[in-house]
């Protein structure tokens, strides 16, 4: 079978399995001690350091604004005359997929809410806490959050298109420490990042399935049992794999493309069945408030007012869940980026999506406000109560609460989908040595993994578990994302280095750009 | 082509917009008590039924500001009584409805302002007495009353003083009454008049015909057979320019007439004033039963619930509680769940709040009591008194001590806790028979010879009155509870005494404990774990959320009295007192400090391998 024939079972591959397998076993049998440990060292760190998380996040962005406009905009991530391997649209849509996922749909109107409510450091329900509510939201969600993913990308693409180096996370680690260390830190961060992967996927699967089983339960009105989280499983699984198995080229590609449909639908529904010109206003609004609140926002952790738990509890929870998230998204990122130059890299990656989150809170936070402002009120109650039930209760206000719920539903399943698809699309790559198109055989393996380790924590129905599992792996990770970036660093400084061909066409056509 | 799609579309815009701009939304007016609310809410939404355009209901502070508004056009309609109308015009009101309503009309004309069809019912002014009273003085109308007003308190009201035509002077003279005493309460309290009733305080209160409390007490109005007191007949008043301007809005409005009647109204009203339900699920709800709309429109999907022991979740206290959480709970319905757990129904995830004793919050099955954390008091409703109750037969215990019964409710329950609080702190050599009651009436079934029930319950629950009316229980005191250490190992039960007089046959005070009655709800997280709940993968929050200060705020406003959370009880942080903290030491702490160390060296390390030599 030519499926077995390219199917590579390396050390990477064995080690992350039985690894994986053990960490499962112990959260499946013990699953408070398993929560307990990994929640106690990560609010270790986030306690003891905050500050480091929040400068070295901030420092993504710095570097990503780098790239951007420094030196080396004009570097294309693949040959100097390749064309981009997909169109601008569906390139947008698939990272937009795969990086945000249903936690926008989830807390469009609830983050600003929470934070209108009762902001930090000042007095809730007032015009400016709105204000502050909304530049909170943008930072959480923001160009901090897609410049991580930016970063995590950035490096790897840059290794594999440009130098035709294999699309993994060592591959940058190799050019820091050569030889034999290489290889060994190497394989260390390769199944580390296999590992993150495998959990941050079981667990957002699993309160994933939860999700679109409450948001069945708003929409359809069917029960919120265990035997409909195992339907809504079985479904998800048949439909990931097939998706998977056809390849990103269509499966992903066509998946992505109907979740963007549905998910401008459901904004412009919001926004022209609500109150427009209020939801417009505050758009345009939080821009401004936005981006002249960056720089201080950025570096914000308010050691004064003693609030260092608010910030552990939100902003640093944000940039921990984006992390965990960065070796899947950084792979698939970087795979869909082929012959793109790095600007227009960091443009695609960090400033659309920023964007396109910042409208979509103005539209549902926006009208959260003008619910609680000039409506009737009773949003907030039932956000503080229960966020997923806030969800339905928002789109209840609106005209075709129906239709709206129902899309809701699917788009909640479609994100799950094309979430579960791109992970095993990028675990069967770290596996098989970065494969960009890797054997089916191998993905239908991780496939399968994740499917048993989310049926387990369903079964045990330990949600908390999974969110353990889901952000733990943030931190190492951390780490050794910062050895990527050095790696890279290194080694694109010899594009304008050494006299060679290379740059000086990459000049002349950066010049071109400039000027155009 | 494209510029042809262009500015078509700019067309349809302006079109649109030109649209919004002539297309004037009707404005419905309302006074700021529930009765105005209510057929307000009604006008809107039959109006909306026909599919007329409505911008929504507006409030005005009192009836000179109204009326000016609706002459202003600012807004097209609103509810009013034809009495009203006659005074506002310098007319005095007359006792015959069609004949106000015929002047009324006349005299609004030509202010451009019509009147509608009369929804049916009239909120006079009358006498109302509690039926045994009425009975005993063989009184059934007002001049009945006038050879028997010596030996009556009457209570009113202070603005009926006030009122040159139809207030309490022209009354008296007209009728000829000489009132014993007159006692007043202020025009804001006026709910203290039925209380002041009930309480026997006064025997004749000066009430609105369509108050709610009439129906609840069971209260009865004495008949005005000298038609002293104006009518007050409610209808809809509207401009006549809006008459023109929408097609169809008289006859919608007209759909209303004679749809209530008084007995109706005071439901209504019930409704609205005494349970805290939104004046417009009770418009919408009424208007569905009677078939006028045709989506009843109160969608009472996701109501809150508040979990409370059985034998409280029929009590006083549990509509104190119901109208507090309405309130706070903007348009949301709002119901008592009774579970023989209230907390643990709250940490299941069952209910959102739970209404409970003081004592609920403690675990009692150590040697001392611990109190549990995972909960906070939110706003205290009231108070639970324990009684100690036995029969009056031979044979039956005379004090506490010498019950061979202890007679309780289920597992959970503050009947039971308490018992066993008070078997332990007193030594008590009884046994408790736990039974399955969830109602007093029950438990008290269950009482005789050396069985004693405890029931927990405000002094003067009706439920116990009724029980203790039908004779044969007395109340027994709990004595030497101060001797050991009982009040502090118990600090949450209270010494008090539960006045003479308060049930039938009991004469003296009787010495007993108390513990306060709160509305409590999940307590914040510890600050252990440092990282959030939420996060862009955390769709379903696992764990409970804390009930957001802004409402804990609401609740207590809503429950009124500014009572506040025993200082033993888990307060919730919005009430919660900020306290002074020592100085922190210089180093907090040492392996943080560590921790830094690593990471800066970790810093270090990353530089000097970006900035070292290449390898050969």
């Amino acid at each position: 079978m030519s499926a077995f024939k390219n199917a590579s079972f390396n050390t990477v591959f064995i080690v992350a399995m039985v690894l994986c397998l053990a960490i499962g076993v112990w959260g499946v049998i013990s699953p408070n001690s398993m929560t307990g440990s990994a929640q106690a060292f990560t609010s270790y760190l986030l306690n003891g350091a905050g500050w480091m998380w929040l400068a070295m996040c901030s420092g993504f962005l710095l570097l990503g604004g780098y790239m951007a406009f420094g030196p080396y905009g004009h570097i294309r991530l693949g040959k100097d005359n390749e064309e981009p391997e997909f169109s601008t649209a569906s390139w947008i849509a698939m990272l937009f997929a795969g990086g945000m996922g249903s936690g926008l749909l989830v807390w469009g109107a609830a983050e600003p809410m929470y934070h209108f409510v009762s902001p930090p450091g000042m007095e809730g329900e007032t015009a400016e806490a709105a204000r502050e509510a909304l530049v909170i939201t943008n930072l959480h969600w923001g160009l901090h959050a897609w410049s991580i993913y930016g970063c995590c990308a950035l490096v790897i693409a840059y290794f594999t298109f440009r130098r035709n180096e294999s699309s993994m996370i060592s591959t940058p680690i190799k050019h820091v420490f050569k030889g034999p260390t290489g290889e060994k830190v190497g394989k260390a961060a390769d199944i580390l990042g296999v590992i993150s992967v495998v959990f941050g996927l079981a667990g957002s699967l699993a309160m994933g399935a939860l999700a679109v089983r409450s948001g069945m339960f708003y929409a359809f009105d069917t029960p919120q049992n265990n035997t409909m989280s195992m339907i809504i499983l079985v479904v998800l699984f048949v439909a990931y794999m097939l998706s998977a198995t056809t390849g990103v080229d269509k499966g992903i590609k066509i998946l992505s493309n109907i979740n963007m449909v549905l998910t401008v639908a459901i904004m412009l529904m919001v926004i022209y069945a609500g109150p427009t010109a209020f939801i417009l206003e505050t758009f345009v609004d939080s821009i401004g408030q936005y981006f002249s609140a960056i720089i201080t926002k950025s570096f914000t952790l308010y050691p004064f007012e003693g609030l260092q738990g608010w910030t552990s509890g939100w902003t640093l929870t944000y940039l921990i869940w984006w992390l965990a998230w960065g070796p899947f998204i950084g792979i698939f990122v970087a795979r869909i980026s082929r012959g793109r130059t790095i600007r227009e890299f960091i443009f695609g990656v960090v400033l659309v999506p920023t964007m396109f989150s910042m409208l979509w809170f103005a539209a549902f936070g926006g009208a959260g406000f003008y619910i609680e402002m000039y409506g009737g009120g009773g949003l907030k109650e039932i956000i503080f109560e229960d966020v997923f039930a806030a969800l339905f209760a928002f789109l209840g206000y609106f005209p075709g609460a129906t239709i709206l719920a129902a899309l809701a539903a699917a788009l909640l399943f479609i994100f799950l989908v094309t979430s579960a698809d791109s992970g095993t699309f990028v675990l069967s790559m770290m596996t098989t040595d970065g494969n960009l198109n890797p054997p089916i055989i191998q993905k239908m393996i991780w496939g399968v993994l994740i499917a048993v380790l989310t049926f387990s924590t369903l079964v045990t129905e330990s949600v908390t578990v999974a969110k353990a599992m889901a952000i733990t792996g943030a931190i190492p990770f951390a780490v050794i994302v910062l050895l990527q970036i050095v790696g890279f660093l290194r080694e694109i400084r010899k594009e304008l280095d050494a006299p060679e061909v290379i740059e000086a066409r990459g000049e002349a056509e950066g010049a071109a750009e400039g000027s155009a | 082509m494209f510029r042809k799609t262009f500015i078509s579309i700019l067309a349809g815009v302006f079109l649109l917009a030109g649209c919004s701009e002539d297309e004037k939304k009707i404005r419905i007016g309302a006074k700021n008590f529930g009765e105005s609310r209510i057929m307000a809410q009604m006008m809107a939404a039959i109006l909306e039924e026909q599919g007329l355009p409505v911008e929504g209901v507006v409030e005005y502070a009192n009836t000179p500001a109204i009326l000016e508004a609706l002459k202003r056009g600012d807004i097209d309609a609103y509810p009013e009584y034809n009495g009203t109308g006659l005074v506002m015009l310098g007319q005095s009101p007359v006792t015959d409805g069609d004949e106000a309503l015929a002047r009324v009309k006349k005299v609004f004309e030509p202010l451009g302002i019509s009147w509608r069809e009369r929804v049916g019912f009239a909120n006079n002014y009358g006498l109302a007495m509690l039926p045994e009273r009425a009975e005993e003085l063989g009184v059934s109308t007002m001049s009945d009353l006038v050879p028997r007003s010596a030996e009556v308190t009457l209570g009113i009201e202070d603005d009926f003083i006030a009122r040159p035509l139809d207030g309490l002077n022209p009354m008296v003279q007209r009728y000829g009454f000489e009132f014993g005493a007159v006692e007043q309460v202020p025009l804001s309290d006026r709910g203290q008049l039925y209380d002041n009733l009930l309480d026997g305080q006064v025997d004749v209160i000066e009430v609105y015909t369509t108050d709610g409390q009439i129906a609840d007490y069971g209260l009865v109005i004495l008949d005005d057979d000298l038609e002293f007191f104006p009518v007050y007949e409610l209808a809809p008043i509207v401009r006549v320019s809006s008459l023109s301007a929408f097609d169809g809005l008289g006859g919608a409005l007209d759909a209303l007439g004679g749809i209530l009647s008084n007995e109706e109204m005071q439901a209504l009203n019930r409704k609205v004033d005494l349970e805290g339900r939104s004046p417009r699920a009770v418009a919408r709800d009424t208007l569905a039963r009677l078939g006028l709309i045709s989506s009843g429109a109160v969608d009472a999907v996701d109501p809150l619930a508040i979990a409370a022991s059985p034998l409280m979740a029929g009590g006083d206290l549990s509509s104190t509680a119901l109208r507090a959480a309405r309130r706070a709970y903007v348009g949301r319905e709002v119901t008592i769940t009774p579970v023989t757990q209230p907390l643990q129904a709250v940490s299941a995830g069952e209910t959102r709040l739970a209404m409970v004793g003081a004592e609920s919050f403690f675990d009692l099955s150590g040697p001392t009591p611990v109190r549990m954390d995972q909960y906070e008091g939110l706003a205290a409703v009231g108070s639970n008194a324990v009684h100690v109750i036995a029969t009056t037969g031979d044979g039956s215990p005379s004090s506490l001590s010498a019950a061979a019964t202890l007679l309780v409710g289920p597992e959970g329950s503050a009947s039971h806790r308490i018992a066993t609080i008070l078997k332990d702190g007193l030594g008590l050599s009884a046994e408790l028979e736990v039974t399955a009651a969830t109602t007093p009436a029950e438990l008290l079934a269950g009482v005789d010879g050396g069985k004693v029930a405890i029931i927990a319950a405000p002094a003067g629950e009706s439920a116990l009155r009724d029980a203790f009316d039908e004779g044969g229980l007395k109340l027994l005191p709990i004595a030497g509870w101060e001797d050991g250490g009982n009040l502090v190992k118990y600090p949450f039960l209270r010494k008090i005494r539960i006045p003479g007089g308060t049930y039938g046959l009991q004469f003296s005070p009787i010495e007993t404990l108390s513990s306060q009655v709160v509305l409590a709800g999940p307590a914040p997280g510890s600050a252990a774990a440092a990282i959030g709940e939420q996060g862009p993968g955390a769709t379903a929050a696992p764990s409970l959320k804390p009930v957001p200060a802004s409402t804990v705020k609401a609740l207590a406003a809503g429950i009124g009295g500014g009572e506040l959370i025993d200082p033993v009880l888990p307060v919730a942080a919005a009430f919660a007192p900020s306290l002074p903290e020592p100085p922190a030491p210089m180093n907090p702490s040492a392996d943080v400090s560590i921790l830094n160390v690593a990471l800066t060296l970790m810093f270090v390390w990353l530089f000097w391998l970006f900035v070292r030599r290449e390898a050969r």
